[in-house]
């Protein structure tokens, strides 16, 4: 048994920062590699891990409030026996939930030959935002993961809720 | 025209454009805190050479194309945007008539990046020649 069954791999409460991306990529990977988990498994992670802590990092910010603690992300990663699990989470305004959760109800009905022509067909009329991203990397996530995109939220009041995302990578190499 | 040489970090790869040298190189991993603000002078640069090609640049090519190599270990989805980007502008460099060729190279355990390259080939137009490079494992 991996000496990393079962535990916590990383996590992180706070504000993000570019610099706190480093920080858990490279905290991340050293264990990884500590544990020998198979290559492409970690690059496989990795991209999931970008993927959605930019996307958080692109995001945090958005809920125009004075409240500092709804500029706040929780993630954790850990490992149960053979699925790493992915936990990501901050506020968001009531408002963009059903675009957000159609979103990603709409990349868990494809399969991944499915995920690779909406790639492609994406990347060719992907326009960089204002705030740096493609629109890519949902179906990146998807790819790399090959499970579904779990998500819940939880109102906290009229205007915010926090909404989390969950996503799940097996540790070995399986294809949907 | 001005080679363009960028050193690499954690989150950028390094770029060499330099025409002179016939060297065109991206390797790394590619993650920019602003991706815009990281890939515009590449693409600037392929922008002004498509733009200034003259026979005199068809002729010396020939026999001896321009070598476009890209390594990468990883990059991120606003990246692959950019990447697109530059491959379409090598593409409109290669319909002037000059002599190109672009090689991918990808790690020999990750074939999800090699799966990439033929994405982006595929989405380009564009034939790639694709290098295993053995075993490096390290993201």
């Amino acid at each position: 048994m991996s000496a990393i069954a079962n535990t916590n791999i990383v996590s992180f409460n706070g504000i993000l920062t570019f610099n706190v991306i480093e920080q858990v990529l490279e905290d991340t990977k050293n264990k990884l590699q500590h544990n020998h988990v198979e290559s492409i498994i970690q690059k496989r992670l990795y991209a999931i891990l970008v993927e959605s802590l930019e996307n958080a990092l692109k995001h945090q910010a958005s809920v125009p409030t004075k409240n500092m603690n709804y500029n706040e992300v929780k993630m954790s990663l850990k490992l149960y026996d053979n699925l790493f699990v992915l936990s990501i989470g901050n506020f968001i305004q009531n408002k963009r939930i059903q675009v957000l959760t159609d979103r990603i109800d709409e990349i868990n009905r494809l399969d991944l030959e499915a995920l690779n022509n909406l790639y492609r067909t994406s990347i060719a009329n992907a326009r960089i935002s204002d705030k740096g991203g493609a629109g890519l990397g949902i179906i990146e996530i998807a790819r790399s993961s090959r499970h579904q995109i779990k998500y819940n939220f939880v109102k906290e009041d009229h205007d915010i809720s926090f909404f989390t995302i969950e996503i799940h990578l097996s540790k070995n190499i399986l294809t949907k | 025209m001005t080679p363009i040489v960028i050193a690499e970090t954690t989150a950028t790869p390094k770029v060499i454009l330099d025409y002179t040298n016939n060297k065109f190189e991206i390797e790394g991993c590619s993650r920019p805190e602003d991706v815009r603000d990281f890939y515009l002078p590449i693409i600037n640069w392929l922008d002004l050479f498509k733009n200034n090609i003259s026979e005199e640049h068809i002729n010396a090519h020939k026999e001896d194309p321009m070598v476009f190599n890209f390594k990468f270990d990883y990059f991120n989805s606003s990246s692959a945007k950019f990447i697109l980007d530059i491959l379409v502008l090598i593409n409109q460099i290669h319909t002037t008539g000059i002599n190109t060729k672009i090689n991918w190279h990808y790690d020999e355990n990750d074939e999800d990046m090699h799966e990439v390259g033929e994405e982006l080939s595929e989405v380009v137009d564009l034939p790639f020649e694709y290098v295993i490079v053995p075993k490096k494992a390290q993201i």
